[in-house]
């Protein structure tokens, strides 16, 4: 009881700042926790998260509150039961502290919305936490939580886990039940979202990936294959083979992301691996391709959940272009790439309303790229591969709508699903803040992120073939093993503070 | 050691670090005994003391001094703090804020809820235990704002060296 009490009193000295949940249950959570110490003194055991906390996305459906993805409409439209994850994590005995918040439609590198308010990223105040899981990330990384559950579409785990310094997994899809977790776009499954677990740690990381029960979340969900929980504590990484990319060819990462990619490639080789140079086929397509289909019924499935309400300046920008005829947006690509701006010319062709049979050539795209990529696994014999989880580190408040081509590293294994997590490695030094040469629009953003971003956390990803999250567990285990006492390593929980103050 | 022996593992320590769990009942602290219609009052000093056995008489922490850590049932370290309020018209109902931080300045948690006060000697009055479960680590720095007066105060459990101020902090406006 006294860990939930803990953690009610550091959320009322930070959350004030932080602003990362959405919603309370601190009386429900002290009367869980009571019935869990009397069940321990009884010598009951409630299951392997018995009387731990945990918080979980504002999307995934708790019973008598709604899952509004930050929408007004959605208000007050309580869920009618609990999502079958939740199920499974109060069937494991955890404590459910409060929801946390979400950009509006889950579609956002920050989690800003119009219902709950704006979500800071603790190492930064004025940067995002990323998104969509950002009220997660930032609640774990202020200490307001040990453990969480997010959702991941296009690195909705993931990005939060790098910009805020801590860990995240998105498994394979359908790995963990995603019934009850709500998307904007119900019915698109071109690219599909995963709920997964979320920690401070890889090791804490690994103790809730491993403590949900698979085959009773399999009896609740027929999309869930009857797997046992992972064991990474069962995988020899001695002799495994790790292929290591830091740059894509489409958008290259930072230098400190670069060197946290390097040093977890050397954590690993330290481990016993193999560690040979990958260089990932599609990496343009992929995210083309991704943003096409999302965007194939012409934005008029989200236009219809907002109702009135207004976009928020996150998304406003891909709305106005998928919303754009045709024919404009055509003419608008030409010009763009007529001076050189060739990513937002290829955006602009990408994005927009489709017929059927494009969505059709689209999924067959898709389905060739996961092909090849499995292919090139097997022609260099990998297990795994470490790359950048993103090109940047946090960005500033109000700023991703503009970014939005930055997601190239976090939607390649959304896209071919495989499994990857994120953990945290090292900081962004004073000299890897300016560094970048604009070549185009683009490019000229990140500049202006990367700019001032000294101090900040970033990330490795580690990524396994689809359903062998054992092996990303760990990876990821044995990396924060070896990179834990650098002197860079950015610890956590940290107490919320502004850029003056982070060096 | 596997994930699974890990936490048996745990749960055994957790069980065994319970000196407060007479028969396996494991202490639950009370809640604050919180009041409404805070008042400032007008105060010239304000004292931190050790609360966890109510029925002492009042004893002001020192500098470097050790509180009295019980374990609760989840194996959290946790303890209970008096206020002593001394003016001209010490409120019977102060508004006040009390956290804890750790070396580096973080925050571990903290509690502002209004406190009722009870008459103690002339011109002071003391509160009942707020009991501060946070998760205490092993040095740190009370921190008291209580009407318009503050308080830091740092202890330590285990201390590094022995208490080196037999003198209580000075209250800052």
């Amino acid at each position: 009881m006294e860990i939930v009490q803990a953690l009610q009193a550091r959320s009322l000295a930070v959350d004030g700042q932080v602003r990362a949940f959405c919603r309370r249950f601190d009386d429900q959570a002290l009367e869980t926790a009571r019935l869990s110490d009397q069940a321990r003194a009884r010598g009951e055991a409630l299951g392997p998260l018995h009387g731990v906390p945990i918080t979980i996305k504002e999307n995934v459906d708790i019973a008598g509150t709604p899952s509004t993805m930050g929408l007004r409409s959605r208000q007050n439209e309580p869920a009618k039961s609990d999502s079958v994850t939740v199920q499974a994590v109060r069937e494991a005995g955890a404590i459910i502290l409060g929801k946390t918040n979400v950009p509006q439609l889950l579609l956002a590198q920050e989690a800003e919305n119009s219902v709950w308010g704006i979500t800071h990223n603790p190492w930064d105040l004025s940067r995002s936490p990323g998104g969509s899981s950002g009220g997660e990330a930032a609640a774990l990384a202020s200490g307001q939580t040990p453990l969480g559950i997010g959702t991941d579409i296009g690195g909705s785990i993931r990005i939060p886990a790098h910009f805020c310094g801590i860990a995240g997994l998105k498994p394979t899809v359908d790995r963990w039940s995603n019934r009850g977790s709500v998307g904007a776009i119900p019915g698109q499954e071109l690219v599909r979202a995963q709920i997964g677990p979320m920690a401070r740690t890889a090791q804490d990381l690994a103790l809730l990936a491993t403590a949900l029960d698979p085959l009773a979340m399999s009896r609740r969900d027929p999309a869930v294959p009857p797997f046992a929980a992972p064991r990474p504590e069962d995988v020899d990484l001695k002799g495994l083979r790790v292929g290591v990319f830091t740059d894509d060819g489409y958008l290259a990462p930072g230098p400190a992301i670069a060197r946290a990619v390097r040093r977890a490639a050397e954590a690993l080789a330290d481990a016993g691996a193999e560690i040979v140079d990958y260089q990932p086929p599609g990496a343009q397509e992929l995210l083309y391709i991704w943003l096409a289909g999302i965007s194939a019924d012409g934005g008029e499935t989200m236009r219809a959940l907002m109702a009135d309400e207004e976009v928020c300046r996150q998304i406003k920008p891909s709305m106005r272009m998928a919303r754009l005829p045709s024919a404009v947006r055509q003419l608008a690509a030409a010009y763009m790439a007529s001076r050189g701006q060739d990513r937002v010319a290829r955006l602009l062709r990408a994005l927009g309303e489709k017929p059927v049979q494009a969505l059709w050539t689209l999924t067959t795209e898709r389905t060739a790229l996961r092909r090849a990529e499995l292919d090139a696994w097997n022609t260099q014999n990998l297990d795994l591969v470490l790359c950048p989880p993103h090109a940047l580190p946090a960005m500033q408040l109000g700023t991703s709508g503009d970014l939005s081509l930055t997601l190239n590293y976090p939607f390649r294994y959304v896209m071919l699903n495989f499994p990857a997590g994120v953990l945290p490695i090292t900081r962004v030094g004073e000299d890897e803040q300016n560094w970048r040469k604009p070549s185009d629009m683009v490019e000229k953003r990140c500049a202006e992120v990367e700019a001032g971003s000294a101090g900040l956390p970033v990330g490795v990803q580690v990524v396994a073939r689809p359903w062998q999250e054992d092996r990303v567990l760990a990876a990821m285990i044995a990396i924060e093993a070896r990179v834990i006492g650098d002197s860079a390593y950015p610890r956590t929980p940290i107490e919320p503070m502004g850029s003056s103050k982070r060096l | 050691m596997p994930v699974s022996a890990q936490r048996c593992f745990l749960v055994a320590i957790l069980a065994t670090l319970c000196p407060a769990c007479p028969a396996g009942v494991p202490f639950v602290p009370p809640a604050p005994d919180a009041c409404s219609n805070s008042a400032d009052g007008s105060l010239i000093n304000l004292e931190i003391g050790d609360g966890t056995d109510a029925s002492a008489p009042f004893h002001p922490f020192v500098q470097g001094d050790s509180p009295s850590f019980i374990t609760g049932g989840q194996g959290l370290r946790m303890f209970a703090i008096r206020l002593r309020l001394q003016g001209s018209q010490p409120p019977t109902c102060v508004r006040q804020t009390t956290a804890i931080y750790d070396e580096a300045g973080l925050n571990y948690g903290q509690i502002t809820t209004p406190l009722k006060t009870y008459a103690d000697a002339p011109g002071a009055r003391t509160t009942r235990p707020l009991w501060l479960a946070f998760g205490i680590p092993d040095q740190f720095r009370l921190h008291v704002q209580a009407g318009t007066l503050q308080r830091d105060i740092h202890l330590c459990q285990p201390c590094p060296l022995p208490s080196q101020s037999t003198a209580g902090n000075d209250t800052a406006p």
